[in-house]
């Protein structure tokens, strides 16, 4: 036995070419339906887990699909906004209360997500590092920011601006980084955290400026009368917040008229749920409110017609695959007529000719196996990315 | 056989000492008070008296600090973040509530039944770059001095102390039940002593007495004066030039004015009593020793 394993070894690595050519193809084929079943179904699992550990999401009419992808994985697909005053509504029908998102703005390629507090005890999330956010300006960051940007509570963060080509529009705020988050496997992973009131003061909502009763220069104050300052353009505005001139941040207008992008509902219970979509959906209370399951289940349903073709595809794929095998191996044993001939004449049974040639076949299925196995481990690395790609 | 009747006692000593220490845990969160945060030294008088000896009640603001322009730093941001409740005063007292981060589900704005009381000043408006004038219009704040207000905001804190802990609902109705007594009856007794002001020029150092002018019938006219600040003769002069000068003055101060500010305004016949608003812990007493105290100087002048 061990002489034939030497011999189809020997054989096999002898034509080198080829063996690595139908090991791969081998491997391949193997791989192809196991490895994007473990795609679909994973991600499946995280898309679910995620949108089962969320009761309802509301926001402004329109998709529904948008709304629960940038409310759950913080895409940010440009969705219509809802005020504050929203969740103010939603919380006095007494059934539950509200978390509100707002997710438009980014920093270094990673979502700024405005929320409240309430968000890291409804996720059950909490700073590995550092303390979640307390005033405003303040930022806590997801694991894998904190990994990919090499930052850490202590250090800074700029948001990046709307527009390149809009000088006159909204300065970056510069956001002290004050906890890092522990590892949840889950999108808050890849994103920064701050007060939804930081997110107003990034968009220009709210802002910071020197004191105008105290100016004085006449570049900067251009009038002044009993009631009303009129400044200029020279006027300084604050683009990070510190002890220092926090008291000079101020919000103009009612707050409760501010932009949020989606509101995460949590029901007190089943009941309050029903009532509650039963008089949105009726038109007592405006704009929409969706049950993520759903949505993400419908999602799916796509996902999964796809993966239906995919299947069929790899079947015939694989017998195609298995049909050029079978010719590579004929063929192959054709030109090794006289080789096995020699073989025979020196003493070799047939018996002993069918071990050696099946140990080969045999050498060559597992080492593409354990080929195909290690592509199916590296698979589970890249289900985010493949999320983020495909589905999302 | 020693080292194994050894090796037994060892884990009976483990094992007895591991259960002690839970023991004493649960003991621990069974007599750990739970916590209620207040932004002001009314809220934390009524707070205290519905609430009991069973709630700890936090009131982080130093007591040299007006909490009405406290900014509170990240530490103090953390323990209210900590607190289970955190009853507010609102109509724009706390300013700084903008600019932290606190759990919304938690906040209580105790004004929040009576906001359409609120009494609106304008500020100053400003105006720079695209978005044009805006003003920081103002709301007054000290909504206590009104004690039928007062006492809808120690009506709040009960409704909702007992809603969120109904297991003591007994306990609190008991409590509000006397603060409500000693709240009435301190509202009729303003009433009273304010009733003899009613047609008299009042003028007020600081413009904080806005709703007990509303409640108690005032005209009141307000300066910007600190009371320990030193008055030029000649702001004396024209603050009494602007005066209604057949009428009896009445000026409240919310603390003690400097003397010599006094001499000027007595000597003009200008009767001083100083009405401490009680924002903050009073040096002697409580809120409504205070308030008592703030009546018995206004008797004082009138006599």
């Amino acid at each position: 036995m061990k002489d034939s394993i030497y011999l189809a070894y020997r054989y096999l690595t002898y034509n080198r070419v080829r063996s690595l050519v139908l090991t791969f193809s081998v491997a391949i084929i193997i791989f192809l339906p196991v490895g994007l079943k473990r795609l679909i179904s994973e991600s499946e699992d995280q898309m679910l887990a995620r949108a089962n550990s969320t009761p309802l999401i509301a926001g402004k009419k329109g998709s529904p699909t948008d709304l629960v992808i940038n409310t759950l994985y913080f895409q940010q697909e440009k969705i219509e906004t809802l005020t504050m005053e929203y969740a103010a509504i939603l919380d006095e029908t007494g059934f539950g209360y509200s978390i509100p998102i707002m997710s438009s703005y980014s920093a270094r390629g990673f979502p700024i997500v405005g929320t409240s507090l309430d968000y890291f005890d409804f996720r059950d999330l909490s700073p590995e590092s550092g303390r979640l956010f307390g005033v405003v300006g303040e930022c806590v960051i997801g694991s894998n920011v904190a990994r990919r940007l090499d930052i850490q509570a202590g250090d800074s963060l700029i948001s990046s601006p709307e527009s390149f080509f809009d000088f006159a529009g909204v300065y970056p705020l510069k956001m002290d980084v004050v906890g890092v988050l522990g590892h949840s496997n889950t999108p808050d992973d890849d994103a920064i955290f701050v007060d939804v009131k930081t997110t107003w003061i990034i968009m220009g909502l709210g802002h910071g400026h020197q004191d105008l009763v105290q100016v004085n220069d006449p570049t900067i104050v251009l009038e002044r009368s009993d009631s009303t300052v009129t400044a200029g353009a020279k006027l300084f505005m604050y683009n990070q917040i510190d002890p220092e001139n926090i008291d000079q941040f101020h919000f103009h207008g009612d707050i409760n008229s501010y932009p949020i992008t989606s509101i995460i509902f949590i029901p007190e219970n089943q009941k309050a749920s029903t009532l509650l979509r039963g008089r949105i959906e009726s038109g007592e209370i405006d704009n929409q409110i969706v049950v993520p399951t759903l949505v993400v289940d419908n999602l799916l349903q796509s996902i999964f017609r796809i993966k239906q073709i995919f299947n069929s595809v790899f079947v015939i794929v694989g017998l195609a695959v298995s049909l050029i095998f079978g010719l590579v191996i004929a063929l192959s044993l054709r030109l090794r007529k006289d080789e096995l001939y020699t073989m025979f004449t020196i003493g070799s049974g047939r018996s002993k000719i069918a071990q050696i040639i099946g140990m080969e076949l045999l050498l060559l299925v597992v080492i593409s196996a354990l080929i195909s196995g290690i592509m199916y481990y590296i698979t589970g690395f890249f289900i985010d990315e493949f999320m983020n790609a495909f589905i999302i | 056989m020693k080292q194994i009747f050894a090796l037994f006692i060892i884990l009976l000593t483990a094992g007895s000492c591991g259960s002690g220490v839970k023991k004493e845990k649960s003991s621990n969160e069974e007599t750990a008070q739970k916590t209620l945060a207040v932004t002001n030294y009314p809220l934390f008088f009524f707070t205290q008296q519905i609430a009991g000896d069973k709630f700890e009640v936090l009131f982080p603001v130093p007591a040299d600090i007006d909490p009405a322009f406290f900014e509170p730093g990240a530490d103090v941001v953390s323990t209210y973040q900590s607190a289970e409740m955190i009853f507010i005063n609102g109509a724009g007292y706390e300013s700084w509530v903008d600019k932290v981060s606190l759990p919304q589900r938690k906040i209580v704005n105790t004004t929040a039944k009576v906001s359409d009381q609120y009494i609106q000043e304008r500020g100053m408006s400003h105006s720079h770059g695209p978005d044009g004038e805006h003003d920081h219009a103002e709301t007054a704040f000290t909504t206590w001095l009104d004690q039928s207000i007062a006492l809808e905001q120690a009506k709040l804190i009960n409704e909702t102390l007992k809603e969120t802990y109904p297991e003591s609902s007994e306990l609190f109705d008991a409590n509000f039940k006397a603060l409500e007594e000693e709240l009435t009856a301190l509202d009729t007794q303003m009433d009273l002593a304010f009733s003899s002001w009613a047609d008299a020029s009042v003028s007020a150092s600081h413009p904080v007495y806005q709703y007990l002018g509303a409640r108690y019938g005032l005209h009141i006219h307000s300066e910007h004066w600190e009371p320990g600040q030193k008055l030029e003769s000649d702001e004396v002069n024209t603050f009494i030039g602007s005066l209604h000068h057949n009428d009896s003055q009445l000026m409240l101060w919310e603390g003690e004015p400097h003397p010599e500010t006094r001499k000027l305004l007595e000597d003009a016949d200008v009767k001083v009593v100083v009405f401490l608003p009680c924002g903050n812990i009073p040096a002697q007493g409580d809120y409504l020793t205070t308030m008592k105290q703030n009546l018995e100087s206004l008797d004082m002048v009138d006599e």
